[in-house]
């Protein structure tokens, strides 16, 4: 089957897939914004989280930029935007519960929503399948 | 013998303000190398930039990343007892720097050694624990990070991780005068005590002392031969124009006769 892609303000793929960084972060589109968090693997690397840097509502950030960060170990880790826009909500339950990143990292323990600026970097993250086979080779 | 070499440099005495602009500028040069001087090496010899820093701090507090912006009172005070303060962003809580106290900052890419961020802190606690039995010291780790002898701290960790770059690291405490942690909770545990090389073995062990078989451990536990950078600045030229380059620090790079 052909690849369905639409030109303009209705893009087929990405929505409401689960698409991935390889940093590690992974964001699922619903109207445009996306929701973002760590990945299952990315917590099991870091150990037993105590503390979650969240970005303030409001914030605009670039793809890649960093947003946040997850302490664990004694290690804190920045976290990056998976995708450019603005921070419209971020997850406080995280604040007085950071071990929620470890017991459902890719769902309850979401970090942020952005409001999508800028689509088409969707096209440059990595679905389900391409992000595991890449945890695998690393 | 291992083949990889990991270089170090130590710096006798350098304000944290200047270490960590000196940390910050290799793990920037690592994201985007610098392209003058890429052009005019291969791909080998810039793509590591690998590097253990040794150094000691002058008296100085420092808080972790949980605290970024809560602790002005503290600052007042620890400022007031001539001491110089940073929030960081590294893992951890407060602590303290100072003469005679060993700090280690590796700025390792992760992906050089294959090994998780926890890994990679537990591989530093092994370097540290391995050091202290070569000077017959009994050290070990408990539920609370850092390295202990019995309810007292030897070493505390804290690290930075940044794309798999690692920065901040640990310090270890040799002769330093231990009164300075009075003035704290060190690492936000209450009841627990610190001590150091010195106080454990009753005879003084300098930080120069502790260099050598710190630097032996590490390379063990990372599977590196861990050698001054002078000695080796002709395999590592890219990290040399880095280091030069930074404007930060006067590195002697230059082999003494």
């Amino acid at each position: 089957m052909a690849t369905q892609r639409t030109r303009g303000l209705i893009r087929v793929s990405p929505v409401g897939k689960k698409q991935f960084t390889k940093d590690h972060e992974w964001v699922v589109i619903h109207n445009n914004i996306g929701t973002v968090g760590i990945t299952d693997y990315a917590q099991k690397a870091l150990g037993d989280v105590v503390f979650v840097e969240l970005p303030e509502v409001g914030t605009v950030i670039e793809k890649a930029e960093a947003i946040g960060a997850v302490e664990s170990v004694k290690a804190a880790s920045d976290i990056y935007a998976p995708v450019s826009g603005k921070i419209t909500d971020s997850n406080t339950n995280l604040s007085d519960n950071p071990g929620l990143i470890n017991k459902s990292p890719e769902d309850e323990a979401w970090l942020c929503k952005i409001d999508l600026s800028t689509p088409e970097e969707l096209d440059e993250l990595m679905d389900a399948d391409a992000y595991e086979a890449y945890c695998a080779k690393g | 013998m291992n083949s990889l070499i990991l270089p170090y440099i130590y710096l006798s005495k350098i304000q944290y303000g200047q270490a960590l602009r000196l940390q910050n500028h290799l793990v920037q040069a690592r994201f985007k190398p610098h392209d003058a001087i890429k052009k005019s090496l291969n791909r080998n010899e810039y793509s590591t930039t690998d590097l253990l820093i040794l150094l000691q701090h002058p008296h100085t507090y420092t808080t972790g990343r949980r605290d970024k912006g809560r602790t002005s009172k503290d600052e007042e005070r620890l400022r007031g007892l001539g001491a110089d303060y940073y929030e960081t962003l590294r893992g951890g809580q407060m602590t303290f720097h100072g003469p005679g106290q060993l700090v280690g900052y590796p700025i390792l890419d992760l992906n050089n050694y294959e090994l998780s961020v926890r890994d990679y802190v537990a591989g530093i606690e092994r370097t540290i624990i391995n050091t202290c039995a070569e000077l017959d010291i009994d050290a070990k780790v408990t539920k609370d990070t850092g390295v202990w002898v019995g309810d007292e701290k030897i070493c505390a960790i804290g690290i930075q991780v940044r794309r798999y770059l690692t920065m901040h690291g640990f310090a270890l405490n040799c002769n330093n005068d231990m009164r300075w942690f009075e003035h704290i909770v060190p690492c936000g545990l209450q009841n627990k005590g610190t001590t150091s090389i010195s106080l454990v073995k009753n005879e003084d062990v300098t930080v120069e002392n502790v260099i050598p078989v710190l630097c032996k451990n590490f390379g063990q536990v990372f599977d590196r031969t861990v050698k001054p950078l002078v000695t080796v600045r002709d395999s590592f030229r890219y990290l040399v124009e880095l280091l030069e380059s930074s404007n930060i620090i006067e590195v002697p790079l230059q082999q003494e006769d």
